[in-house]
């Protein structure tokens, strides 16, 4: 069993990246699952919530498989969820809010062992401190459509690169994937 | 009256099969028959078939059963509480699933101080979903009022409890179960003295096994039990 691939249940390529550079044997495996907050609801749980949902998902559709690994990112700035904008104007909002302040990402990732049903969740917050932004280097930016499907409208390994002026925690966090919280967790489980 | 040894029976041995599927002890849930609006005589049929852990919604009807039936039954308050009651439940409850603000548990601290020797073991009630008509406190200020309770010497929190939205399916409600489960761990780590969070409070006669394969300790059932009203 152990030496079935693990599987990522994520479309993102950044992860993708994150776990070839972390050396994990895995393949992919997308899940569509509704990701909407409730009212009122604790981001870290929110985050925790979808990346059960994601591994639980995706283990319920795969026929092949013991580990799954789901994960979601948000950014939160004030204590509110800043999700992914909806448009080339929202992009602009967010930024704009996330613009000369320091936010937080969090990852949520679970690892769920089909075998037994047991998911380990873990959650790790990085705080990012953003420059202030021109208005033109704004419009630059979401002119590259890049904001689009990212969670706070920008990508730290991409065009936002410098963005940002300073980070405390984990930079792989801020990709997409707490890469070493994540190797602990899957030694733990027993999945590598 | 058969009828509810039956159902008790049916109702146990589906707990069962839903801990043995998410690996765990059955002795790691509890059910609560809730008897809420059944007359004083069903208790006395389910304690006969073996059922000794009981539910209550309100106060007044609460209060009524216990004086009435003699019988060794332990009784949970699982309805809304206003505080203006809190001075009837001691001496008569050994949990509280419906602590949603700071205010009920004040008067709770007050009345257990006077009434009782030891403190009211208490859940917090929590609306996950964030429902208008649901009480409960939401997700982000939970962490913040169990804190405060714990400041009370004659409250401790033991736990969390929920009411999902209804859904005909019941695997609808996991999501807010899951939930429940994730505050709950996130509480824990907090480490806060005097408030442990062994106890998940969800899961109701549609809806059960679901809670429990989420991590349920103590389901309520009523109708499955008792029948509609």
């Amino acid at each position: 069993m152990k030496n079935e691939p693990i599987v990522l249940a994520s479309a993102s390529p950044r992860r993708a990246e994150l776990m070839e550079l972390a050396g994990i044997q895995f393949r992919t495996a997308p899940s569509d699952i509704p990701e909407e907050p409730f009212d009122g609801e604790e981001p870290v749980l929110y985050a925790l919530r979808l990346a059960e949902e994601k591994a639980r998902a995706a283990s319920a559709r795969e026929e092949m498989g013991r580990f799954f690994i789901g994960a979601d990112t948000i950014v939160v700035l004030g204590g509110r969820i800043i999700g992914k904008p909806v448009d080339e104007a929202d992009a602009v909002k967010i930024l704009r809010d996330l613009s000369g302040k320091t936010h937080q990402v969090i990852t949520a990732f679970s690892v769920l062992d089909k075998s037994t049903g047991v998911s380990t969740s873990r959650s790790v917050s990085t705080r990012v401190l953003f420059n202030s932004l021109s208005t033109e280097e704004i419009l630059e930016y979401v002119k590259t459509g890049c904001p689009l499907d990212k969670a706070g409208g920008y990508a730290i390994q991409g065009g936002a690169a410098h963005f940002v002026r300073e980070i405390q925690g984990s930079y792989t966090n801020v990709v997409g994937l707490p890469t070493c919280e994540l190797l602990e967790t899957l030694r733990e489980t027993g999945a590598i | 009256m058969q009828q509810i040894a039956e159902r008790l029976s049916i109702v146990n041995s589906r707990i069962r099969a839903a801990c043995e599927k998410s690996g765990r002890e059955t002795s790691s849930v509890r059910l609560i028959a809730v008897s809420k609006l059944h007359p004083a005589e069903v208790v006395s049929s389910a304690f006969a078939a073996g059922q000794r852990l009981f539910g209550e919604n309100y106060v007044q009807e609460l209060s009524d059963k216990a004086y009435k039936l003699t019988l060794p039954v332990e009784w949970h308050f699982i309805g809304h509480l206003q505080s203006n009651k809190v001075k009837y439940l001691p001496g008569i409850v050994t949990l509280i699933h419906t602590v949603d603000r700071l205010s009920v548990a004040r008067e709770i601290d007050h009345q257990w101080r006077d009434k009782a020797e030891t403190p009211c073991n208490v859940l917090v009630q929590v609306n996950v979903s964030g429902e208008p008509t649901k009480s409960g406190t939401t997700t982000i200020e939970a962490l913040e009022l169990v804190r405060e309770i714990s400041t009370l010497p004659f409250v401790k929190v033991r736990g969390l409890m929920t009411m999902p939205p209804f859904y005909d399916d019941p695997e609808g409600a996991r999501p807010f179960f899951r939930e429940l489960r994730l505050l709950a761990e996130r509480i824990k780590a907090e480490a806060i003295t005097g408030v442990d969070m062994s106890e998940l409070s969800m899961g109701m006669s549609g809806d059960f096994e679901v809670a429990i394969q989420e991590g349920a300790t103590l389901v309520r059932v009523g109708t499955a039990i008792f029948g509609e009203r």
